[in-house]
Formats: C-alpha cells, structure tokens, sequence
C-alpha cells in the first residue's frame, strides 16, 4: 500500500529508527512500510500520522489506494 | 541481579544445562570428539547470549519490541503457515512414494514407514480442518 511516509519522514529530518521508536516498532517495519510491502495496522498509521500531524487518510494515501483497489475488483 | 525477560532467561537456562549434561556424559563416557564440542560450544555460547540479554535492561527492551513488532508477528504468521502447509504435503508425497515402493520391492518396511507418514499427513490434515474452526469461529 502506498503511503506518504518516506515524503513526510525526510520533510522532518528524522532517521527511520528515530520514527521507528517513536511509534514503538522496529526500523525493518518503517523500511517495509516505505518501500510499499508492507501495510501498517490502523493504530500504526495513526500513531504515525499524529507524529506528522497529518490526518490518516492523507498519510496513508486512502483515496488514492481505494482507487487501485476498486480497478482489481473491476477486472475480476 | 534483576531478570528482565524471563523467556529468555529460561532458554538460556536450558542450553547451558544441555551443555553441562552433553559435557558430563561425553567425559563419563570418555568420547569427546570435534562434533561434540561443536555442540557445546554452540549451547554454551548461545546459552550465555540469552541469559545475558534477559539480565541487561536495555538488550531486553529491544527484545520485547521485536517480539510486538507487527510486521515481525505477521512475518512469523505467515512462515509458519507456509512451513506448516509445505510439510503437509510433503507427508502426503513421502506417504505415496513409499507405498509405491513397497509394492515394487514387495517390502513390509516401506509400508511400515508409508503408514507412519500418512498417519503425519492425517493429523496435520485435522489440525489444519481444527485450527480453521477455532479461529474462524474466535475472529
């Protein structure tokens, strides 16, 4: 799933453990979360995107990854 | 001395104690060869990482919060799972080929070992059916 939070981490000049600790994960998952294989539990994103005050929605891209996922359920 | 992770102070624990007792029947037995202290060095030294990562605060924090990681717990979700259904048929494969060469060889032994390997397969086939139950029904 796409997400906002590479952009939004280096906007703030933090390193992906400094994030990672600050949300109580380990980095590997901040890296995961970046490079899109993985995606974060609501109370991750959340505690993310307090950390950014950004909304939710806007950290993790909703409206755009609704959107990708609608087109799947199209073609099957 | 304060014990911040018991699990893994109890693992620890345990190897040493394999070590300790792999150590004393090898010298009863007077055959203490190289594999031998392959594996005593192995328990002793992983032994004594865990026991020191239990009693180091620090060390112990970062253990504990690999072990909540959700990325990590999902990890392990799914390799388990994967391992668990891989060994399944395996069972099943190992099950048929030895049957198979039973027939041909008009041996007991492999029908004994075929029947020993689709007894796996069945109780891992039920486990499987029995664990679906349970958390569909929890979820």
């Amino acid at each position: 799933m796409k997400t906002r939070v590479k952009e939004l981490r280096t906007q703030a000049k933090m390193t992906q453990q400094q994030l990672a600790d600050m949300v109580h994960v380990s980095s590997r998952t901040i890296i995961s979360i970046e490079k899109e294989q993985y995606s974060p539990s609501l109370m991750l994103a959340y505690r993310i995107a307090e950390i950014f005050e950004v909304s939710v929605e806007e950290l993790c891209c909703l409206k755009e990854n609704k959107e990708l996922e609608d087109k799947q359920y199209e073609n099957l | 001395m304060k014990i911040y992770n018991k699990g893994h102070f109890i693992s620890g624990i345990v190897m040493v104690l394999l070590g300790l007792l792999n150590l004393g029947l090898g010298i009863v037995s007077s055959d203490l060869d190289i594999s031998l202290g392959v594996l005593l060095l192995g328990l002793f030294s992983l032994g004594g990482h865990f026991i020191y990562r239990s009693l180091n605060k620090k060390l112990s924090t970062v253990d504990k919060l690999e072990k909540m990681d959700e990325r990590n717990q999902f990890v392990l979700l799914k390799n388990r799972s994967s391992a668990f259904q891989i060994q399944k048929y395996i069972y099943l494969g190992l099950t048929a080929i030895c049957f198979v060469v039973a027939a041909i060889q008009n041996s007991k032994m492999f029908e004994y070992i075929g029947t020993g390997f689709g007894l796996a397969f069945a109780i891992s086939l039920f486990l499987d059916i029995a664990t679906f139950v349970f958390y569909d029904s929890k979820s």
